[in-house]
């Protein structure tokens, strides 16, 4: 569990707003951060690919976490936060961008009691920031969790 | 920074990387020379590859390299000067040379030495002995022949067993070339030369270039050169010039000409550079950034004005040079064959087998990484055949077959993808042996066999831990076989597809994706997507309109028919396929139909418009998106925008071949029922609960044996059709006791697609039945979009995406229930309560 030992080795997160939270993502994972452009959905996909995006001729799928954290869908996510993942490179869709924060790490807590199990999944701790909560994302766990959706479908039938 | 020891490094490092093309290139050279002993051209060539690389271990002071290198360059010089005949005997030491080198190299890559440990006295006492005129055919009695164990006792213990030396035949080694002339025979006819560039030296055979090898252990003489009839006794004079010709006329192989070059001499050398790898994928990445800004510069062309022709002619360099930095990544598949003749000729003497092998389709291009990358697996594929396939020749003689096996493979572009085939006219699979064997590995139940096709059985050879090889050979039969192959080809986005006739022969046939290839493509629009065919699978478009689309249009059984000029294809709706719902054919004015054929099997395909062609360069999908059979991968459009490339093999087999209900059968069901009706399978939960599923959204009914559900995490699944499918019991979900799964079976509802896939287990199904939806929302709840009344009792509506929820599955939005599919109807029934 690479987040239970505490933050000590990051303790840059960029982070953003994704429905009423606020998550945020150790800043040397992040490629950059741009505005929404246009968008190309694809039927039939997981539920979390919500389409794919041109950056400068490379493709990247776009991700919404919302369903996995418990959120409502219903807002419009325009922000992106460009992950590489060799081979692919996604794209998290978030509310809103928000500041790189260096929060103490005092402030560090794992995830409290009573987080239902599919925030579990992903979030790694928490930060206790003036105010508000930071759920710190674990890259990792999203990315094992989207290649279990392909593994799910399994080995095609010929 | 000790500068001698960084640069002496430097010049091992080349000094390695030059010899392993030099080796790849001798063994080559070898094999063809063994087909065509005269040659004098190519006898020429090995030798000054083997005296390179003497004279560069001498000088950085591999002293056990270079006596060896020196062993074999003597034998050459005495076949280079006419004083010996090479032989397969010949052949098999200096192909032993080659590997011994080969091995030492990889040590000196490994250690810096050259001390690898092997013993070299055998070979280099061989390759000694074999430079006295005539020794391999006196020291083998003509009863020897074809004998591997005689000819391993004759020649003390081997080096390196693996490669079963072949006991000289005791004709001559060409019958092209009468006794007696053979050493003398001043000159090598033109055939020589043609065989040895395949690519560049044959004129005549362009775009079909194929090359024949035949590494039978031969029983009389060798083989007959496949254009033997070009050499007539004889020699044709002058046949340097005629070898050297063909080469002006193919000027644009560029790079992937470099291996061959050091024996056309310093000339052709000069022609070609050694590039980082990585800086042509940076320089790559650069183009493409350029062909963007290009692209928005080019939407503004008109204000430009009087710079209008500048922009054009910036335009067209942009072009170029995308598509030939394009070019430099791309490597003929030749690169691919050209290792398989030795592969091949090694293995059939291991086996004892007589195979010949074709290869076609060589100049077929690919990206370089993706060739790399189905390197090893072919090889495999192709030990599989010479190994399992393949048959001993008395075994084949004895069936009426021909003694030599036949092992061809092809290489050619298809629809967007590049085609690798594999034929062997062996044994064939035999589905009952491969079905006793899975059972023996516990890889699938008697009953899970008992219901798969012959197909599905022959494809457990794919699973892991599978191997059908009774006796395990070190060559293949590791049980790390097919699975292993078909995981690398997933890996780059391919497939593999095995057809078997028992006793016939196997066709293996490997599809790759070009990755950077550019491909024309035929973009169509599908509601707000734009989609691209692969410009090769399609066959012609058409538009129907008025009387034509109901006279040419028909609905059998809720499949929909196009007869196109007394033809009868299937005709698909794309927006169903991708899970869209389609209004009623009868709403419609006009249809835009793209004929495609894909596996030679044609069908229409009904789009709601037809854009235009375009250039596209094919991208893979992410891995999440990869289990999509859809499509085969994604493009980026002139105007910046993203389009889907689609699969038409997939949609073919998602629509036509489903054995259930299709997409296609759904979608016309409707249309057939008449407004406002919808289908609906209705289930039985716990005593008495009614619920119903959209039909629509059923994939397949299945009654699955309730002892084959399995707990993975906190869910319950079942293998099924080769992947997990998780089950929900509909009696958690509404909260309803039920004994499902009591007597042993399991009444399972089948719904989605792919990885959004989720098994409905209920206590018992129904009916179908075509039914006037109105939801009442008081039966609304958890998994229960409302209550209906179907059949003159209420019935709950199944909200699948929350029920999908409960097994871990996130259904895909487009499936989301089909309710979605007709919101209006949904609507209007609720304000009407």
């Amino acid at each position: 569990m690479p987040g239970d030992e505490g933050p000590e080795r990051t303790s840059l997160y960029c982070t953003f707003r994704l429905g009423a939270l606020l998550v945020g993502i150790d800043v040397r994972r992040v490629q950059e951060v741009l505005k929404q452009d246009r968008m190309t959905s694809v039927p039939l996909a997981p539920a979390e690919v919500k389409g794919l995006i041109n950056l400068r001729g490379e493709i990247v799928t776009a991700i919404d976490l919302r369903p996995q954290l418990g959120l409502p869908t219903d807002e419009e996510l325009n922000a992106n936060v460009v992950i590489r993942a060799e081979p692919d490179t996604f794209s998290l869709l978030v509310n809103e961008v928000g500041d790189v924060v260096s929060p103490a790490s005092d402030d560090w807590e794992p995830v409290p009691a009573g987080v239902p199990r599919r925030v579990r999944q992903v979030v790694s701790g928490t930060f206790k920031l003036e105010g508000r909560l930071l759920l710190v994302l674990d890259l990792e766990r999203v990315l094992a969790l989207l290649d279990q959706r392909q593994e799910m479908a399994g080995v095609r039938g010929a | 920074m000790g500068g001698v020891d960084d640069s002496m490094d430097e010049v091992v490092q080349e000094f390695l990387v030059e010899s392993a093309e030099n080796l790849d290139q001798l063994d080559r050279d070898l094999v063809s020379l063994e087909r065509d002993p005269g040659s004098r051209e190519l006898l020429a060539g090995i030798f000054r590859t083997v005296h390179t690389i003497k004279g560069t271990t001498g000088f950085l002071g591999f002293r056990r390299l270079e006596a060896l290198a020196h062993k074999g360059e003597n034998l050459l010089s005495k076949l280079r000067d006419g004083l010996l005949v090479l032989d397969a005997e010949r052949t098999t030491a200096l192909l032993e040379l080659v590997d011994a080198v080969r091995h030492m190299l990889a040590h000196i890559e490994a250690t810096g030495n050259d001390e690898d440990g092997s013993d070299l006295t055998e070979l280099m006492d061989r390759l000694v002995a074999l430079q006295e005129p005539g020794a391999s055919q006196v020291a083998t009695p003509p009863a020897a022949a074809d004998d591997g164990t005689s000819a391993r006792a004759r020649a003390g213990a081997p080096a390196v067993p693996s490669a079963a030396r072949e006991a000289p035949p005791v004709t001559p080694s060409s019958s092209e070339e009468p006794p007696g002339a053979a050493a003398t025979k001043p000159a090598s006819p033109k055939p020589a030369a043609a065989k040895r560039r395949p690519k560049a030296a044959r004129p005549g055979s362009g775009a079909a270039g194929a090359a024949e090898v035949t590494a039978p252990p031969s029983v009389g003489p060798i083989d007959e050169p496949q254009d033997s009839h070009l050499s007539p006794g004889p020699a044709v004079p002058a046949p340097r010039a005629v070898a050297d010709a063909p080469q002006p006329g193919t000027p644009d192989r560029g790079p992937g000409e470099g291996t061959q070059a050091q024996h056309t001499g310093p000339a052709a050398a000069d022609r070609s550079v050694r590039v980082d790898v990585e800086l042509l994928e940076t320089l790559m990445r650069q183009v493409g950034e350029l062909v963007l800004a290009r692209n928005q510069l080019l939407s503004h062309a008109a204000e430009l004005a009087d710079r209008g022709r500048a922009m054009q002619r910036l335009s067209l360099i942009v072009s170029e040079l995308q598509e030939d930095v394009m070019r430099t990544r791309m490597q003929p598949v030749e690169q691919l064959w050209s290792k398989l003749p030795r592969v091949v000729r090694d293995l059939a003497k291991q086996f004892g087998k007589e195979v010949e092998l074709a290869l076609n389709g060589g100049d077929t291009e690919l990206d370089r990484s993706v060739l790399e990358a189905v390197k090893d697996p072919l090889t495999h594929l192709v030990r599989n055949a010479m190994d399992h396939g393949i048959e001993a020749p008395d075994k084949r003689a004895a069936m009426g077959k021909p003694r030599a096996g036949s092992l061809s493979l092809s290489a050619s572009h298809q629809g967007g993808l590049v085609i690798l085939e594999m034929t062997d006219d062996g044994a064939g699979i035999d589905p009952e042996r491969v079905g006793a064997k899975a059972l023996q590995k516990e890889l699938v139940t008697e009953a899970q066999l008992a219901a798969m096709s012959q197909r599905e059985i022959i494809d457990l050879v794919f699973r892991p831990g599978f191997s059908t090889a009774e006796t395990v050979t070190n060559v293949s039969g590791r049980g790390v076989g097919m699975d292993v192959v078909r995981t690398n080809i997933e890996q780059i986005g391919g497939t593999v597809d095995l057809l078997s006739t028992p006793g016939r022969g196997t066709t293996v046939r490997v599809k790759i994706p070009l990755t950077l290839a550019i491909i024309p493509a035929l973009l169509v629009v599908c509601r707000d997507g734009r989609y691209a065919i692969p410009q090769s699978g399609v066959q012609e478009l058409v538009r129907l309109e008025g009387d034509a689309l109901h006279t040419q249009v028909e609905a059998v059984d809720g499949a929909l028919i196009y007869r196109l000029r007394g033809r009868l294809l299937p005709l698909l709706r794309l927006d169903a396929m991708l899970g869209h719902t389609s209004a009623s054919l009868s709403e419609r004015s006009s249809l835009d139909v793209v004929v495609v054929q894909a596996d030679g099997e044609p069908f229409a395909l009904a789009v709601d418009s037809i854009e235009g062609t375009q250039e596209i360069v094919v991208k893979p999908l992410a891995r999440v998106l990869k289990h999509l059979s859809t499509y085969a991968g994604a493009t980026i459009l002139g105007d910046g925008g993203v389009a889907l490339i689609l699969d038409i093999g997939g949609l073919a087999r998602a629509g036509v071949v489903s054995d259930g209900r299709s997409a296609v059968h759904q979608q016309d069901d409707k249309g057939a029922s008449g407004e406002g009706t919808r289908s609906l399978l209705v289930l039985r939960v716990g005593p008495d609960r009614r619920v119903a599923v959209p039909l629509e959204q059923v994939a397949r009914l299945e009654e699955l044996d309730a002892s084959t559900v399995e707990h993975a995490g906190s869910h319950r699944t079942v293998q099924y059709r080769g992947a997990l499918l998780p089950l929900v019991w509909l009696g958690d979900v509404i909260g309803v006791p039920s004994d499902a799964g009591s007597n042993g079976r399991l009444p399972v509802v089948v719904c989605g697609e792919g990885s959004g896939s989720v098994g409905l287990v209920a206590d018992q199904i129904l009916d179908v039945v075509n039914e006037v939806v109105a939801v009442n929302e008081l039966g609304r709840g958890t998994g229960v979009l409302g209550t209906t009344v179907v059949q003159g009792r209420a019935t709950d509506l199944l909200d699948l995406p929350t029920v999908a929820m409960y097994a871990g599955v996130a259904m895909a939005r487009t499936l989301d229930l089909s309710l979605a599919a007709a919101p209006e109807e949904t609507e209007v029934a609720l304000d009407a309560r």
